[in-house]
This record gives structure tokens, C-alpha cells and sequence, in this order.
């Protein structure tokens, strides 16, 4: 695993204008950043990354199924108790997921130490199974990488054929919150992949979405959404005033209700409970635990947070660092603290995809500091030797 | 290989959605309003007569209750909102809310045959504001739900096209039920909320 300097694709804003690529510089900072790569060996992929991968989601996946049965563990998870039924149903139904992002520690050597499983709303998924795909094949076309270099990501062509696998005849609504252009441009490019797979599509925000007197939701024409996709956290959903509707209505959602469990902070110091010692997973308590005995160095995370809001660093029980945020009120973690590897001057974070359960690829976010945060920049990568 | 081996690049291109995106407001002309307090309030500073004030005032709690932006923390609603602004939530579920200053009502005007118009804009309740250039000279500096802020132009008065009083609060009731998800607005209303 080595950062390497290249040249610009000269004509990448106006590539980036023509595939409607809108959100590349973000508050006048650059998000995608082409003037370096990451290059990895094949078997850094496959033997470090890509099996790890989909052998933690089988371990996360193997939780949700305990968890959903029992109400201390779903309490430590802060779903409210009136959709525990919800929630449950949806994972005893098995209603069936798209997709998820795992967030790794990784140098190049050693295992790979899960960070944490975004896998109810991850971004960066029009850059990862798009964008840097487009930029390899223009960069060796140019003769600026070798004919050779190859990718590890197959999202797009994974993310396409899992929508062909849920394919319904009814359509398949994809919704978010307004003013975002980040996730406005996600949803945009899952719609793209479920027209190509044959769905029939639509778009409204989340705020839109109606309840009628037969306790169906509704899109603002007033038809039925069967199947709706949300950018927004169950986390939100389940304590806003609207979820007293999600039990009744017979909406099949993506992702599903059981992702509140997947995507929750009490997943890791559960899966240490569950699996002590697993290479890939670092030692972590809940907050609160009397196991825990705060020495050493560790990093604490609320339950709830996104974008790296919220996170300290401590040690011996003394703050060293604090990101701000909102969240926080739910409880917190502390999982053991290891420092993202650093190249250069840069903190380097992988996210590994998975679709259904397979590992689907890598994208790589760079930043100045050590908590990767909402403007961490976005680094293409290849696979050679 | 890896990687993707085909996409279609010619189903991925999309010049317009940028602009799609960026649909902007077109200006509209601005109409004055008037934000009451209350039932008293209403009916002193307005046409309408004392059922419609109560209706009206009814209507405008409930819509304040349901779209008022929620937070974690007093000091992020605080933020948006100004100092001693913000309250907790009237179901004391452990969230913030801004407080409800009331509701607008356009300025009382005469019509061709002498009579005195005006309506009350009861779906769109206003919150006590005191963010930059409102809420001094005794103006008292209001917002909507999301904490887009009105321009105060006098006491108790502002300006504003009426779009934009309507941004981010419920459409007009209809059989349907219609409040979705996104209640929990986690200050700044640009944050995304993937991870």
C-alpha cells in the first residue's frame, strides 16, 4: 500500500459537470482529490481487505440475530421499546438489504481493525462504484498507469445486479432530506442503478411522504409506496412522530428496519463481547461498563454520530481531543484507540463496501486530522502486483 | 479483474442534474405580515374576528408543536435560534425546540368596496429569533420551523415572500396525512445525513 503522485486528468471538472458529479469541491474545499492514488497489492486485497470484510458482516449479521430477541440488548442499543416489534419483524421477515460500508484501519500489513459499520445510510458511493472506476480507465488510457492496474471495486455492477435481484413490478421510490447536494447526488445515482436493473423509479423527500386512511404511505399524488428507499438514519426515524405509521403500513424498505441494530454504535463493544480477540475487531465497552477501567488510550464515540461529530480522544480517563456535533445523548462507546496509518501528512481511513453481503470494493478519504470527518478528501486507488 | 467490468456511460450522463439541483427560488413579490402572540393579540392587531383569531391560534400551536426543528442540545438550538429562545420540547422527550412566538397574519388592507381584508397564515407559526439583524430596536425578530429567518421592519412586523414563510412548515392540510420523516433537523440544514 503506497500513496503516489500523478497528473490531473485535464478535463476532470467538466467530466465531473457532464456525469453531474456537483458536490467534488464542497464549502471551497476540494472532496475529490486525483492528484495522488493509493496503489495496492492484490493479495492486500483480497487476504486483508476483501475477506476480512464480508467475515465481519457475517459476525455483525450474527448479532442482529441476538439482539433483535432480547430487550436488555436492544435497550443497550437505544432503539425505543415501542418499535422493538418493528424491528424484529423486519429482521425475522428477513427483509432483504442493499448495501453497506465498513470503515477500516489498515497500513498495508497486518490485519485490517474495523473502525465501524456505516451500514444503514453510507455516502461516497457515486464516487467509489463511479467516479474513480471513470477516472482508472481515462488515467490508463492516458498511459498514465499501467495497462495492468486494476480496481477492487465492483460496486456499480454489484449495486445493479442486486436491484435486478429485488426487481418488483410496482415502483421504487428513493427519498432524502432537502438542501443536501451530497445526498441528493447519492440517491440520484442509486436511481440510476435501479432504472438499469429494470426498476420503475420515483424521488420525493422525506418530509413529503403522506399516510392515507387505509394506513398506507403515500408519494404526493396520493399512490401507495411499496418500496421506498431513505437516505436518513433510523436512528431519526424511530423517534420522530411519523414512525407511529411504519408498523401498519406495508411499506418494504431499503434500507431495512433492522439496520437500526447494524448500523448502532452498541455493535462494537458487542461484537468484542461476542468474539474477544478477532484480529480485525478492537477492544471496546460500552461507556458505562464497570469491566472498563479507562487506561490506556481510547477513543469515544456516542452511540449516534455521523461524519466523525462528537469524538474524543482519552487517556487515562484525560480528554486529549474533542470533535464537535450534536450527538452524545444516547450514551457512548469507548473502543480501544489506533491511530489511522499516515502518509505524508495525511490520515488514511478505507471504507469497504459490501452489497448483500459481499465485498464490492474500497474507496480511500484522506485528512489533515485523525478523526476523518464530513470534509475529509476522497483518493482514487488501483490494485498492481 | 476486480472492477466493474462494463458501465453504461452514457445512461450516467447527466449535465442537467446540476441544475436540477441548484432550482432556485424565482423572486415573488413580498407581502407584509404581522406575527400575533394571541387571541388578544389577534384580534386588536387584525380583521378577523375572534373565531377565526381562536381557530387560527389553535391551528398554529398544533403546526408549531409538529414542525418545529428539534434538538439534542439547548446550545445547538440556541445557536440557531438566539439566547433564551429555545424551550424544551412540549412532550419533554428529551429534545429542544425553539419557542412559539406565533403567527402571521398579512396586513390589513381595504378592498375596492371598503372593506377591511387581511388572512392568517396559521400553517406557518413563527419562533422567537434574535439572530444577526433582528430582534433590536424592540423588534422582535421571528423565524420559521427550520429557522429561516424574517426581516423584521417594524414591531411585531415583516416582509417576505410568501414561499419563503412556507419553507421547511407543513403544506396546507389535506385528507392525507402528510409530515414523513426529517423531524429531527440536526442543526445546520445543509448536514448530510450519510455517514
Amino acid at each position: 500500500m503506497i500513496r503516489m503522485p500523478i497528473r490531473e486528468r485535464h478535463n476532470w471538472r467538466q467530466l465531473a459537470e457532464e456525469y453531474g458529479f456537483s458536490f467534488h469541491t464542497m464549502y471551497g474545499d476540494k472532496y475529490w482529490d486525483e492528484s495522488a492514488y493509493y496503489q495496492f497489492s492484490l493479495r492486500q486485497i483480497e487476504e486483508d481487505l476483501e475477506k476480512p470484510s464480508e467475515e465481519i458482516h457475517q459476525m455483525c449479521l450474527h448479532l442482529v440475530d441476538k439482539i433483535v430477541a432480547d430487550e436488555e440488548l436492544l435497550n443497550r442499543c437505544q432503539i425505543p421499546e415501542q418499535h422493538w416489534h418493528f424491528v424484529r419483524d423486519a429482521w425475522l421477515r428477513g427483509e432483504p438489504s442493499l448495501y453497506s460500508r465498513l470503515d477500516l484501519s489498515y497500513n498495508g500489513t497486518g490485519p485490517a481493525k474495523l473502525l465501524e459499520n456505516n451500514a444503514d445510510t453510507p455516502t461516497s458511493l457515486f464516487e467509489t462504484g463511479f467516479w474513480q472506476w471513470l477516472w482508472l480507465e481515462n488515467q490508463v488510457d492516458e498511459r498514465r498507469l499501467d495497462t495492468r492496474a486494476d480496481q477492487f471495486n465492483s460496486l456499480q455492477e454489484k449495486l445493479i445486479a442486486r436491484f435486478a435481484q429485488l426487481h418488483e413490478k410496482g415502483t421504487l421510490y428513493f427519498s432524502c432530506v432537502r438542501d443536501t447536494d451530497e445526498d441528493r447526488g447519492t440517491v440520484e445515482y442509486l436511481i440510476d442503478c435501479a432504472k438499469e436493473a429494470g426498476w420503475q423509479t420515483d424521488f420525493l423527500y422525506i418530509d413529503e411522504l403522506g399516510i392515507n386512511g387505509e394506513q398506507q404511505l403515500v408519494d404526493l399524488h396520493e399512490q401507495p409506496i411499496e418500496y421506498l428507499f431513505k437516505l436518513y438514519p433510523w436512528e431519526h426515524m424511530l423517534r420522530e412522530p411519523f414512525a407511529e405509521h411504519l408498523y401498519n403500513s406495508k411499506t418494504h424498505w431499503l434500507e431495512p428496519a433492522w439496520k437500526s441494530v447494524l448500523s448502532n454504535k452498541a455493535l462494537l463493544p458487542l461484537l468484542w463481547q461476542f468474539f474477544p480477540g478477532h484480529p480485525n475487531l478492537l477492544p471496546a465497552y460500552f461507556a458505562d461498563d464497570p469491566q472498563f477501567n479507562g487506561n490506556g488510550k481510547w477513543v469515544k464515540k456516542p452511540l449516534f454520530s455521523r461524519e466523525g461529530a462528537n469524538i474524543s480522544i482519552l487517556e487515562n480517563g484525560k480528554t486529549l481531543s474533542a470533535s464537535p456535533g450534536p450527538y452524545g445523548a444516547e450514551g457512548y462507546i469507548m473502543q480501544a484507540y489506533h491511530p489511522l496509518p499516515v502518509f505524508g501528512d495525511n490520515h488514511t481511513l478505507i471504507g469497504s463496501w459490501l452489497v448483500d453481503g459481499q465485498s464490492a470494493g474500497i474507496c480511500v478519504r484522506e485528512d489533515k486530522t485523525p478523526v476523518t470527518q464530513d470534509m475529509s478528501r476522497f483518493l482514487p486507488h488501483i490494485i498492481l502486483g | 479483474m476486480k472492477r466493474s467490468r462494463f458501465i453504461n456511460l452514457d445512461a450516467m450522463r447527466k449535465a442537467t442534474m446540476a441544475s436540477t439541483l441548484a432550482l432556485g427560488a424565482c423572486s415573488q413579490p413580498q407581502e407584509k405580515y404581522i406575527v400575533v402572540q394571541d387571541v388578544e393579540d389577534c384580534l386588536i392587531h387584525t380583521c378577523l374576528n375572534e373565531q377565526q383569531c381562536e381557530t387560527a391560534y389553535k391551528t398554529a400551536k398544533e403546526e408549531a408543536q409538529r414542525t418545529a426543528n428539534k434538538y439534542y442540545l439547548r446550545s445547538d438550538c440556541e445557536a440557531e435560534f438566539g439566547n433564551n429562545n429555545c424551550e424544551d420540547t412540549p412532550n419533554a422527550d428529551g429534545f429542544y425546540t425553539p419557542k412559539f412566538a406565533g403567527f402571521p397574519v398579512t396586513q390589513t388592507r381595504t378592498d375596492a368596496n371598503g372593506n377591511r381584508v387581511c388572512s392568517a397564515r396559521p400553517h406557518f407559526p413563527m419562533f422567537a429569533y434574535s439572530g444577526f439583524g433582528n430582534g433590536f430596536m424592540g423588534n422582535r425578530g421571528f423565524a420559521s420551523s427550520t429557522g429561516q429567518a424574517m426581516t423584521a421592519d417594524g414591531k411585531n412586523t415583516f416582509s417576505a415572500e410568501p414561499d419563503k414563510i412556507a419553507r421547511g412548515a407543513a403544506p396546507q392540510p389535506r385528507p392525507t396525512q402528510r409530515a414523513g420523516f426529517g423531524s429531527t433537523v440536526v442543526r445546520g440544514s445543509n448536514y448530510s445525513f450519510g455517514g
